[in-house]
């Protein structure tokens, strides 16, 4: 089916078939009175990666802060698995909280420094009432599942790279076996040659274990990469959706079509 | 006037140990021309910008080699003379735009203040005029009451631009822009960029552009410069290294670049980038151990693996020790894990084969 462009609210629903994992539906968010998100929806699948695009305001990180449950002020409606979700994840239940795992921007602040990785990783599980033995065990498996040595267990962050750090953060949103990875710019603190890494590690991780993801970035050229499909925003609203070669090789909006040509590019310049 | 800037077998170490952070640096900048200076973070690239500006960071020394910008041996003056060269021969656009300017001045007055403090102009009129004139070739507004404006009240390319002007304001005959795009929103750094290329070019400014974005440089610059360790490991005509990387380390880049025309797949290496100190110890014993793994033909190795230094088309790679020992100095630097390494090098290598090909 080729992408859909509907008029504003766009609605973003899969091609493919999939079990909907989540499903955001008409979701507005803001601050107090000022409102930065209007009627978004989207639905991920099991294992597809949904890229949410857009430049610096556009209200990409507030929805994605809205599904992980650390934005208050919106209404409409998320459901996981079928489930609605409250609005903040200390009203959502264990499993829930869980399930959505969310990996932040930077690195270097999101890794508790007096806490050694093995600790950090293992947090969710001991919170979660898991037993020490049980949660050590996963600690190895989910580091060797993000490429790292076991021997990282007892290191402290800051004794470990960028791109290291985030592979922890990555393990830590992994080890509550989570359905749906919500990834928020998680390589643009990073050098391109790490970033590609990254990339690799989550497309295996999708593949292997059938992770949806929900991938926000101000990185166009990122997409084709990473994604499936991709969400442009632009001033709270999507306004464009669709297949992430489609939308990234013939834009159908002008604002898409603006963005993509401002993007510097090897191949263009080249040619 | 301007005679663009040569840099000639620049090594700066870090005082206390002696250890390089950059060695080897030789680069020229021809009027006009814009050259980018591309590696991870790290490599270098900053220090090299502010040697041209005859600075180096705390604890850090410029052991020795030269920067030359027209007549003037920046390395060899005094630091009056430095100072007085800073901002009128050879000018600096930092990264970010926020934090360098000052929060309490109108941004009238700061642009001012650079003319004063270089006696620019010759009288009051003179110099209001020329701020007016730069805010023009920069885009911005030239009435009074935007240059009454403090920064928090323009936007961050706005800030950017501000930047550009001030260091444009005296005419420099060279300019160091370090990463002066990254935090920009695209749509604001296709103007930054059209106004840098416009500015070097109409005024004949050698251009030393610092960045990790090879889109941009591919965009933007003329010649390219990769850094490797402190070390440019490749340089040349943009087309010449983007068409024909020699150098395993710039395949490496250019595969991992994500590009939004062309649907290739980015193959990146995980791990780190050598940092001070650990390099030297790495490359003797790079050179005394022969390196035992090999890259599976990166690209086409039989060019890299017998270069000289020259190469045709103004296109220069590192030499054969450098070369040769890049992949030892990877594993080392990346992995730290010799034995895990060995895979996961020849994996990356194979993939990137396979990307290069297709």
């Amino acid at each position: 089916m080729p992408k859909s462009v509907i008029a504003p609210p766009l609605v973003a629903t899969a091609r493919k078939a999939g079990d909907p994992v989540l499903v955001v539906s008409d979701v507005s968010a803001g601050y107090s009175n000022n409102i930065v998100v209007r009627n978004v929806s989207l639905t991920i699948r099991k294992g597809e990666c949904l890229a949410l695009v857009g430049e610096s305001g556009s209200g990409k990180t507030t929805v994605s802060r809205c599904i992980g449950g650390l934005h208050r002020e919106w209404t409409g409606g998320i459901t996981f698995n079928g489930e609605p979700l409250a609005p903040t994840s200390r009203q959502r239940t264990l499993s829930q909280r869980l399930g959505i795992q969310y990996v932040f921007q930077n690195p270097y602040g999101s890794l508790n420094p007096r806490r050694t990785v093995g600790d950090s990783i293992i947090r969710p599980l001991i919170i979660a009432g898991n037993s020490r033995r049980d949660s050590d065990r996963a600690v190895l498996e989910v580091l060797e599942k993000v490429n790292l040595p076991s021997s990282y267990a007892t290191r402290f962050p800051d004794q470990l790279s960028g791109g290291e750090r985030q592979r922890v953060a990555i393990a830590r949103a992994l080890v509550s076996k989570p359905d749906v990875l919500v990834c928020d710019e998680i390589t643009s603190a990073l050098d391109v040659l790490v970033q590609a890494a990254i990339i690799d590690l989550l497309g295996d991780l999708r593949k292997n274990l059938g992770l949806a993801m929900l991938f926000v970035t101000h990185n166009l050229p990122l997409v084709r990469s990473i994604a499936d499909e991709v969400a442009v925003m632009s001033d709270g609203r999507i306004v464009e959706f669709g297949a992430a070669d489609e939308v990234i090789g013939n834009p159908q909006q002008e604002y898409t079509q603006r963005l993509i040509s401002a993007t510097p590019s090897i191949e263009r310049a080249m040619r | 006037m301007s005679d663009g800037l040569i840099i000639n077998n620049l090594r700066i170490n870090v005082a206390a140990t002696g250890n390089d952070i950059v060695d080897e640096v030789t680069l020229s900048i021809e009027p006009g021309r814009v050259l980018g200076l591309v590696g991870e973070s790290g490599s270098g690239k900053t220090t090299v910008g502010l040697a041209v500006l005859g600075h180096a960071r705390r604890g850090v020394q410029i052991e020795h080699g030269s920067v030359v910008c027209g007549e003037l041996d920046v390395l060899a003056l005094d630091d009056d003379a430095k100072r007085k060269m800073r901002g009128e021969r050879v000018s600096y656009v930092p990264q970010d735009p926020a934090s360098s300017l000052n929060p309490a001045l109108r941004i009238g007055l700061q642009l001012i203040e650079v003319l004063e403090a270089h006696d620019f102009g010759g009288s009051d009129e003179a110099r209001k005029a020329r701020v007016k004139e730069m805010m023009a070739e920069v885009l911005l507004p030239t009435d009074d009451e935007y240059l009454l404006r403090y920064p928090h009240q323009l936007s961050g390319g706005q800030q950017q631009r501000v930047g550009l002007a001030m260091a444009f304001a005296c005419r420099p005959s060279v300019i160091v822009l370090d990463e002066p795009t990254t935090g920009l929103d695209v749509s604001t750094q296709e103007h930054v960029l059209e106004t840098i290329r416009a500015l070097t070019r109409e005024h004949g400014v050698a251009a030393l552009y610092i960045t990790h974005d090879l889109a941009v440089v591919a965009d933007l610059a003329d010649d390219v410069a990769v850094m490797y360790a402190g070390r440019i490991v490749e340089q040349g005509p943009v087309r010449e290294i983007f068409n024909n990387p020699a150098h395993p380390y710039t395949c490496h880049l250019v595969a991992a670049a994500p590009d939004i025309a062309g649907d290739r797949q980015i193959v990146g290496l995980a791990g780190r980038a050598p940092s001070p100190g650990i390099i030297p110890r790495i490359l003797t014993r790079a050179i005394l151990s022969p390196p035992r793994l090999t890259l599976p033909a990166i690209g086409r190795s039989s060019d890299w693996r017998g270069v000289r230094r020259r190469q045709a088309n103004g296109h220069t790679v590192a030499c054969l020790p450098f070369a040769a020992n890049w992949q030892l100095l990877n594993v080392w630097k990346r992995f730290q894990q010799p034995w895990k390494l060995v895979s996961d090098t020849r994996r990356d290598a194979s993939k990137l084969v396979r990307c290069l090909r297709a």
